[in-house]
């Protein structure tokens, strides 16, 4: 599994949009367009993909894709 | 669609907490007020009316049984329905609600519960870490209720009760007593407690269901610690034996929705604007755009005919929303208009209105059948507001005096006496005018706050602090709301610190870590100078809207 890839994949249908600069320093909303619902909504569909929970108050400290990756590397691990 | 006046319903006046829940109990009884989500297999939970007052009763009398009498307590959780059990709880009690912002930190909530005093704090166990650091922080709490074990405490005071325990019924509360301190931004970065007395709330929210029904079903979408979410989202729904589904968090909405075939909704700009934009991509996705296109110009002509085929020809948009969608109530930010008409256009009625804390909040409304797009609505007739200081296009400063306005700042004779006028109307920092149909239009603001349109307000001031505390390099910054998010214009040291630009957006990164959603800075610029200052040596800000 390449998180990374599949995280991009994830991003990109949801958005409708192709994310050209896709890296560890990306932020969560602003580089995504993304208001606080739609990345809650987003973060659903991540879950299902991985088959994890990200919690409420985890999902806070999440800032860039970076924090977002090891995040689900560390659960799935 | 007529959009003329037309009477307000009658509703009777209730103006404590304590009558209201007595009230909705008697009138709906066995109806369901709560819907609670439940995983797995059990399905959901429902609660009726009675249930609901019976629960508050047995916890409220448990309360007083533990010595909480005029107290202050605090409240920190998720949404949930023991939240608003809790909240009940403590006002029908004759005690003071202390909701707090789940999303503070440690140090922030701890200093809230200490300028409070609070004698005792309810915590949902997913912030059983807070409950941990208050108890080494906040010395006036004495008791701890974690809401898990509200089950028990309730079966506890139910057998008081039943022992003859009188002490909740004869608890009286009256409108001028205090139910609530609700902690909002303030412009020096201070954040202050609004203090509102159960008149402020229940007029406010008996006033709302005047203008407009509130019966049916609608999801707990806006954070119970804000007025607007009690006010509107819980206690209107509530006086018109509404269902509320009490969900906890955010994701699955639409789910949610369909599931429960929500009717109303109670929400703020940015989830009405994410559902506009969903219904548009969900057009797109089927190759219906322009065929939606064509309908709208369609029904809008026959509708000026005075014929409505709306929710035949947009059926699809609410098969989307669960098929019985009817109408949203918006307030906390201005909505784009584009997404006010498209809304419109499909049928739902959407009511957008005007509020702040220090108003219990709400202070106008649209009605469904008589509104004005663009506008805030009709001022509701517990408060008037009056334009003062007009420019020239009559547009000055709102102020508003009435039963529902606050009693003043808890601790902060300064900053009271700041908020009023001599005269005694408060003071809102919003500018705007009245049109000469009675309709409120707000155009901006005098104070230095940011509005976001997910009805937060952020302190300028009170980031820029926290940044330059944080990260050495930053001499001075700018905090500015760009693209309806946070955004800083900084000047760094890079004499001291030769890599301050190459590290500042890791060092903004690890700031935001720490911070709430709705406080995390999204863009960064670098300026290569000082900020041109006034003559009293203070930033000139060029970034007021």
């Amino acid at each position: 599994m390449n998180v990374i890839e599949d995280l991009k994949q994830i991003f990109e249908n949801f958005t409708g949009n192709e994310i050209p600069d896709f890296s560890e320093d990306t932020l969560l909303t602003a580089d995504m367009g993304l208001n606080s619902f739609e990345l809650f909504d987003l973060i659903c569909e991540i879950e299902e993909h991985f088959g994890i929970e990200i919690p409420d108050r985890e999902l806070m400290k999440l800032v860039t894709l970076g924090d977002l990756v090891r995040y689900i590397d560390s659960e799935v691990n | 669609m007529k959009n003329r006046p037309y009477p307000l319903y009658d509703f009777p006046k209730l103006e404590t907490l304590k009558e209201v829940i007595a009230f909705v109990a008697d009138k709906y009884e066995s109806d369901h007020a709560f819907r609670i989500p439940r995983k797995g297999k059990q399905g959901d939970k429902y609660k009726s009316y009675r249930e609901f007052y019976d629960e508050i009763r047995n916890f409220g009398t448990i309360l007083l049984q533990k010595g909480f009498n005029g107290e202050k307590i605090a409240i920190l959780g998720e949404n949930s329905y023991k939240w608003i059990v809790s909240y009940f709880a403590v006002t029908n009690t004759g005690n003071v609600a202390v909701p707090l912002d789940r999303e503070l930190s440690y140090a922030e909530l701890a200093d809230l519960v200490n300028r409070c005093g609070c004698k005792g704090v309810i915590f949902s166990k997913s912030f059983a870490d807070y409950a941990d650091y208050f108890k080494e922080n906040c010395p006036s709490v004495e008791t701890y209720v974690c809401m898990k074990e509200i089950h028990h405490l309730k079966e506890d005071g139910a057998k008081l009760i039943e022992e003859g325990d009188t002490s909740f019924d004869d608890v009286r509360v009256t409108p001028d007593d205090l139910a609530a301190i609700v902690f909002t931004s303030g412009t020096t970065g201070k954040s202050k407690g609004v203090m509102l007395t159960h008149g402020n709330i229940a007029t406010d929210a008996y006033c709302v269901c005047r203008y407009a029904t509130g019966e049916g079903r609608g999801p707990l979408l806006l954070p119970l610690h804000h007025t607007f979410s009690i006010t509107a989202n819980v206690l209107a729904a509530l006086m018109y034996g509404g269902r509320i589904h009490a969900i906890t968090s955010l994701r699955n909405i639409q789910r949610d929705m369909v599931n429960d075939k929500t009717t109303v909704m109670i929400a703020v700009p940015t989830a009405v604007e994410m559902i506009h934009k969903k219904v548009w991509a969900t057009a797109e996705s089927k190759g219906k755009a322009e065929i939606m296109k064509k309908g709208l110009k369609i029904s809008n002509f026959l509708l000026k005919l005075g014929i409505d085929v709306r929710r035949k020809l947009f059926k699809e948009v609410y098969e989307g929303l669960g098929g019985e969608f009817d109408i949203i109530i918006c307030g906390g930010a201005p909505l784009s208009l584009k997404a006010e008409e498209d809304i419109f256009d499909w049928g739902i009625k959407l009511m957008c209105g005007y509020g702040i804390t220090e108003c219990a909040p709400i202070v106008s409304v649209n009605r469904p059948e008589h509104y004005k797009r663009g506008s805030c609505g009709l001022i509701i007739e517990c408060n008037e507001v009056r334009i003062e200081n007009k420019d020239e296009n009559g547009i000055g400063e709102i102020q508003v005096k009435g039963s529902n306005v606050f009693k003043g700042y808890f601790d902060d004779e300064e900053e009271t006496a700041k908020a009023f006028t001599e005269d005694g109307w408060f003071r809102t920092g919003d500018l705007g005018y009245v049109d000469e149909d009675g309709f409120l239009f707000v155009t901006g603001r005098i104070k230095n706050l940011i509005i976001l349109s997910n009805g937060k307000n952020v302190s300028p001031e009170e980031l820029e602090g926290k940044v330059i505390d944080a990260i050495d390099s930053v001499v001075e910054a700018v905090v500015f709301a760009k693209d309806d998010a946070i955004a800083i214009e900084m000047f760094l040291d890079t004499e001291k610190y030769p890599n301050a630009k190459e590290t500042i957006r890791e060092q903004i990164n690890d700031f935001n870590r720490q911070m709430p959603a709705y406080k995390k800075i999204q863009e960064i610029i670098i300026r290569d100078e000082e900020f041109p200052k006034t003559t009293t040596l203070k930033i000139k800000r060029k970034y007021n809207k």
